[in-house]
């Protein structure tokens, strides 16, 4: 939870339901469903799949500097073992 | 063209009681006074004040010797569309909180909130377990928050009781602007969520687990 932006997870989708009901049953709620957004992570869910990246986050730090239309230089982002 | 369109401001077609069309500059209104000649912003404010009622946020009383009111102030937005056409007119009564003294008008005022780290820690393990993960935002909800301390409110402005304008609010729930309003929703939270038989994670306060 973050405030009052909250994610939820469990094997049985019914027990997500079934948190959703509690909680609206307490406080008034938003359902926005699968996760798609979460403190500027973007997330996608797949059958066999999660992709998370912050695309919109990093163009926001470039616009924010000024620096969108700087040319784009390779940055190594694989990770090694020593 | 795009530069001429993002600096110009949104003109809207008004007409008055005479039926003369009006050309009037729709902005967002910095005070009581610059709203209360608007239909919309009224009813904006008028909406605002029906949900403090609805959530019994305060009750009209004395103020208590020794105690000073936190005066209010009204703060207008208009929510807007991708095309920029007004969708809502929206109005918030807030607490001028940064006159409160720690001790006197507050204790505590800290509220863990998650760690990114543990969002990808999360999203990790359930994408590993191939889980779905659901997301949930709570509506306006510092003002579900319950005071502990005594707080005084003045009256919002416009809506004064007649014959009581010297009377303040107390508040028995928080309102946007109080210093511990995010400690005082948290506390609901954490109490709500133990009822239904979660634990908080002890390392990272952000989190809570139910079950095994």
């Amino acid at each position: 939870m973050y405030v009052d932006d909250l994610i939820v997870t469990r094997e049985d989708p019914a027990e997500i339901g079934e948190f959703k009901r509690q909680m609206t049953n307490e406080f008034e709620m938003s359902d926005l469903g699968l996760l798609s957004y979460y403190l500027g992570i973007e997330v996608g869910q797949y059958k066999d799949f999660t992709t998370v990246k912050q695309t919109c986050y990093a163009k926001k730090i470039l616009e924010q500097f000024g620096t969108v239309q700087c040319s784009k230089v390779p940055y190594g982002t694989t990770c090694k073992t020593a | 063209m795009n530069d001429i369109y993002e600096h110009t401001s949104v003109i809207e077609l008004m007409y008055d009681s005479d039926g003369e069309a009006l050309l009037v500059e729709m902005e967002e209104p910095t005070s009581y006074q610059e709203a209360a000649g608007y239909v919309e912003w009224t009813k904006a404010m008028d909406k605002d004040i029906q949900s403090f009622e609805k959530n019994k946020t305060w009750k009209l009383c004395q103020l208590r010797v020794g105690h000073r009111p936190i005066r209010l102030k009204w703060v207008f937005k208009l929510k807007k569309n991708s095309d920029g056409e007004v969708v809502k007119h929206k109005a918030r009564l807030v607490s001028k909180g940064y006159v409160q003294k720690k001790g006197v008008d507050f204790d505590e005022v800290f509220a863990p909130v998650a760690r990114l780290d543990t969002v990808r820690l999360i999203l990790a393990m359930v994408a590993n377990r191939g889980w779905q993960v659901h997301h949930l935002d709570v509506k306006s909800a510092f003002l579900h928050g319950e005071l502990d301390e005594e707080v005084y409110v003045k009256q919002p402005e416009g809506y004064e009781v007649k014959g009581k304008e010297n009377h303040v609010l107390r508040l028995s729930k928080a309102l946007y602007g109080l210093r511990q309003a995010p400690r005082a929703w948290n506390l609901r939270l954490d109490r709500y969520l133990k009822k239904l038989k979660f634990r908080r994670c002890a390392s990272e306060q952000g989190v809570y687990i139910r079950g095994e």
